[in-house]
């Protein structure tokens, strides 16, 4: 009985130790994880050495993954005058274009009827930019926001997601492709209206050009025409 | 030793298990969500092999140390669907208790493959509900508020409300470093809009893609300077703010009003709402008890209220009282009977309660004037719905104004007071904004006799 007793003892105190153990490597590894981008691993580094602050960083954020909490917290830390929304332009053998707007995409009030932005000088007063009712779109938001912000982000995210709108814009209408001369994803820079105005399209920069050559995924039974 | 001994409790301590029940159940409902609204209805856009990404394409990414998916890159649609369902009976299995602990860890299985079958999609929000389920797998939340628990009951095993503190401390503190990082990251100075010239909200709220509508664009920016600055200073002190008893409630209440205030002006999924799951885990677990009106042990629980039953203002603050308690959980008490009195809030004397009114808690807590307002909230359904009001006397600023505010009218209550008898009218004046000196506590008890004889029917039922 009493040799149980240790045992069971002995036991519990292993699992408080392993407890013990999980919690300290778990909150080391969310501390090594958040604050390297704040001068953390510098810090550590000059401690350790940089390629021991680099392995602890690469165990600290494959411990992260693992556990389902790699999130960098810097929620809203910068947030900016301006914003990007992608579109998609398709340039037809007949000269006219298809935007496959993004659903951030607000109008152009002031925009005569058919004039066509992408492409073409803007007048001023033409620049106002619609705003879009944000409700239940924060995953395209999301989505939209990776595939427009600089290189570094989810960049290879661009032609998946022009693929994905390509195929399903040409569903059921496949026979369009044919009429394509070129698909471009272009990036609209939004300037964030100010007590003096409204939020103004400030510019269209082009991204890259879509090219079904390059994306093996890309249904081969859809043929795009290209510039010659 | 102490140090030692305060170590091992605050890590291996028994908590009551309801704020970790409230931490499921809300979990499970956001879960419910997430999955129904902005999982399936796109199932095959955002996951499918015919969707964002093809079967795949993700590998390289998914090769990364530590990632994994049980949804590989060749999971058909039938597979997704099989899944999204999964986790949806997972969800509810959350909210009911029911097969607690192998659905959460059957949820943060399935939705970390969701996730990393389309990383492009989530939010932090996202983020904060995987780790969240994860905490949640470690904790035994099923031992208060599930079925998992009535049917154990059922079958004669008898489990205690209680759970070891080390998966609570371990979401307690996952939520402080979130604040605490974020915090720092935006006392850097950056781009237009920064944190510390106190711009940020302002911008925020004028975030094209992001904010709700465009009611606030019109707004000069220097408006919402200090509440930019509150919120930056709140995010690096909410660790230290939870740590301390006293400001703990005041940094909570913060934190709904500014995550509500976040909901109700951007677009960003079900963040708030995840990160308010985790607020539980920081709730006194009387507080859920008081809301549920039972205790752990399933005894009914009754908030005892101590009031003047002379005083017209008071009987008028009890009728109200009593029309709010639509759950019956208010037992209105004659603080003119002593020997209950004594027995009930034993060091709170006569004169005290002359002054104010008293609520106590079935855990033997008790407070008085503006406090005992507060405490009657989680009891009153009517508050629940108007929780922004809760939330608001919890701050500082609106705290010791309530405080004020309560004891000016106590001290002239004759003021609003409409008497019917000589009694009522004597009583208030003997009170009305006088030191409570035993001659008056002496006068009272002499007026409260001859109250009592004057309604002795009234008096004995309180009325």
């Amino acid at each position: 009985m009493r040799a149980l007793h240790a045992i069971t003892s002995a036991a519990r105190v292993l699992w408080g130790l392993g407890v013990l153990a999980f919690c300290a490597l778990h909150m080391a590894a969310l501390v090594e994880f958040n604050a390297r981008p704040i001068g953390g691993s510098a810090l550590l580094a000059r401690v350790t050495g940089d390629s021991a602050a680099e392995d602890a960083h690469k165990a600290a954020a494959a411990w992260c993954r693992a556990l389902g909490c790699e999130q960098r917290w810097n929620m809203f830390s910068t947030v900016g005058a301006w914003s990007a929304v992608p579109c998609i332009v398709i340039l037809r053998r007949d000269g006219s274009r298809t935007l496959l707007k993004s659903p951030q995409h607000g109008e152009l009030p002031r925009l005569a009827p058919g004039r066509d932005f992408i492409g073409a000088e803007l007048r001023e007063e033409e620049r106002e930019w619609g705003w879009p009712v944000n409700f239940l779109n924060g995953r395209m938001r999301k989505l939209e926001n990776n595939v427009t912000e600089g290189a570094t982000g989810y960049s290879w995210a661009r032609y998946n997601y022009v693929r994905w709108h390509l195929r399903n814009y040409l569903h059921g209408r496949e026979q369009e492709a044919e009429e394509f001369l070129r698909v471009d994803l272009f990036r609209l820079h939004v300037r964030h209206p100010d007590p003096d105005g409204p939020p103004i399209l400030h510019s269209v920069e082009h991204v890259m050009q879509y090219d079904e050559r390059h994306d093996p995924a890309w249904p081969r039974h859809l043929r795009l025409t290209r510039v010659p | 030793m102490r140090l030692g001994r305060g170590f091992l409790d605050f890590w291996f301590a028994r908590l009551e298990a309801e704020p970790a029940a409230a931490f499921r159940v809300t979990l499970g409902c956001v879960l419910m969500f997430d999955v129904g609204v902005t999982f399936l209805p796109h199932l095959d856009q955002w996951f499918g092999p015919q969707g964002l990404y093809e079967a795949g394409e993700l590998d390289w990414w998914l090769a990364q140390p530590g990632r994994w998916s049980l949804l590989d890159a060749h999971s058909d649609l039938a597979a997704l669907r099989w899944a999204a369902v999964g986790l949806m009976v997972a969800a509810y299995g959350l909210i009911f208790g029911l097969g607690t602990r192998l659905c959460a860890l059957a949820a943060f299985v399935l939705l970390t493959s969701f996730h990393h079958r389309n990383p492009n999609i989530l939010n932090a929000g996202d983020i904060l509900l995987r780790s969240g389920l994860f905490y949640l797998a470690l904790m035994p939340s099923w031992r208060a508020w599930s079925l998992d628990r009535l049917l154990g009951r059922r079958l004669g095993w008898h489990a205690a409300p209680l759970i070891k503190a080390w998966p609570v401390r371990l979401a307690q503190i996952q939520l402080c470093l979130l604040y605490l990082f974020t915090g720092i990251e935006k006392c850097r100075p950056g781009l237009e809009g920064d944190w510390l010239s106190g711009d940020a909200v302002g911008r925020s709220l004028r975030f094209v893609t992001i904010a709700r509508v465009d009611w606030f664009s019109g707004l000069p920016l220097w408006l919402g300077a200090p509440v930019t600055w509150l919120t930056l200073a709140w995010e690096l002190a909410f660790g230290l703010l939870v740590l301390w008893q006293r400001t703990r409630p005041a940094a909570l209440a913060f934190g709904v009003l500014v995550h509500a205030g976040i909901f109700a002006t951007m677009e960003v999924t079900h963040f708030s709402f995840t990160i308010l799951a985790f607020y539980w885990l920081f709730v006194p677990a009387s507080v859920l008890m008081d809301m549920r009106g039972q205790s752990s042990n399933g005894e009914r629980r009754l908030l005892r209220v101590f009031y003047d039953t002379m005083c017209p203002v008071c009987n008028r603050a009890r009728r109200t009282l009593q029309r709010l308690d639509w759950l019956g959980r208010l037992k209105f008490e004659d603080l003119h009977d002593r020997p209950l009195c004594e027995a009930a809030l034993p060091g709170v004397t006569y004169a005290d309660q002359l002054r104010a009114m008293y609520v106590l808690r079935p855990d033997g807590r008790h407070f008085a004037g503006f406090d005992a307002l507060r405490a009657l909230m989680p009891v009153l359904p009517l508050f629940w719905m108007l929780w922004p009001l809760w939330m608001l006397a919890w701050l500082p600023g609106f705290s010791h104004l309530g405080r004020a505010l309560y004891r000016y009218i106590a001290r002239n209550r004759f003021r609003y007071a409409s008497c019917d008898s000589e009694v009522c009218s004597l009583h208030l004046k003997l009170l009305a904004g006088r030191e409570m000196d035993d001659e008056v506590v002496r006068q009272v008890v002499a007026l409260h006799e001859r109250f009592s004889k004057s309604r002795p029917q009234a008096a004995a039922s309180g009325s």
